[in-house]
């Protein structure tokens, strides 16, 4: 890929990964006990 | 594991409290404590958050143990019988290994067999891995096209065109 223009990478970046967390608020929750331990 | 403990049971007497592990996280509370009586193990956790879903795991039963114990809303009674010692054995394990592996920070082990876990690093075991590296690969991917175009606001890519760079580039 081309770089043109790096001014807000960054600020997209960040943007993008707060988009999927509003998506998806699981992201910032715990896992339960049960699936913590079955992965052990 | 439990040699130790049932050694320091014999040391001791019975019906007293040995083991405990206390397991620290901001809003991740888990304690456990032993209690060894003469043909089977009891483990009591107090303060655990889901506690529905520990009752599934370990197969709890309700059983009558001390009042101060009774106090705490959260305390829920686990009854392991003899044959499946092993499994407490192996929760213990488990519970070493998360010291050992995960984070390197305060362990005491005092007389009375307390081994005390901070754990700040458990956060990144819990999360839901596979998740987090869809979202990632999503936040990569509106870099990358905003580097792409001249300015800042304007090189900002709309949602469809970030899924369709991902199909079109990672696959």
């Amino acid at each position: 890929m081309d770089a043109v223009d790096t001014t807000g990478a960054g600020d997209a970046f960040v943007a993008g990964i707060l988009s999927q967390l509003a998506k998806d608020l699981s992201l910032l929750q715990v896992m339960p006990l049960t699936i913590r331990l079955k992965k052990w | 594991m439990y040699c130790i403990i049932l050694a320091l049971c014999q040391l001791y007497n019975h019906y007293k409290v040995l083991s405990s592990i206390v397991l620290k996280k901001l809003d991740l509370q888990l304690y456990l404590e032993g209690i060894i009586f003469d043909r089977e193990l009891v483990i009591i956790m107090q303060g655990i958050h889901r506690a529905g879903q520990c009752q599934e795991l370990l197969q709890i039963d309700n059983f009558p143990l001390s009042d101060h114990l009774k106090k705490n809303q959260f305390s829920i009674y686990a009854w392991f019988p003899v044959p499946s010692r092993l499994l407490l054995c192996k929760l213990v394990q488990v519970m070493l290994s998360f010291h050992s592996y995960a984070f390197k920070q305060q362990c005491t082990l005092s007389f009375n067999f307390i081994v005390h876990f901070h754990t700040d690093r458990l956060l990144l075991i819990f999360k839901n891995e596979d998740r987090l590296r869809e979202a990632l690969k999503f936040a990569n991917a509106c870099g990358a096209l905003t580097v792409k175009e001249r300015g800042a606001i304007p090189a900002l890519p709309t949602r469809e065109a970030v899924n369709s760079a991902i199909i079109q580039l990672v696959g």
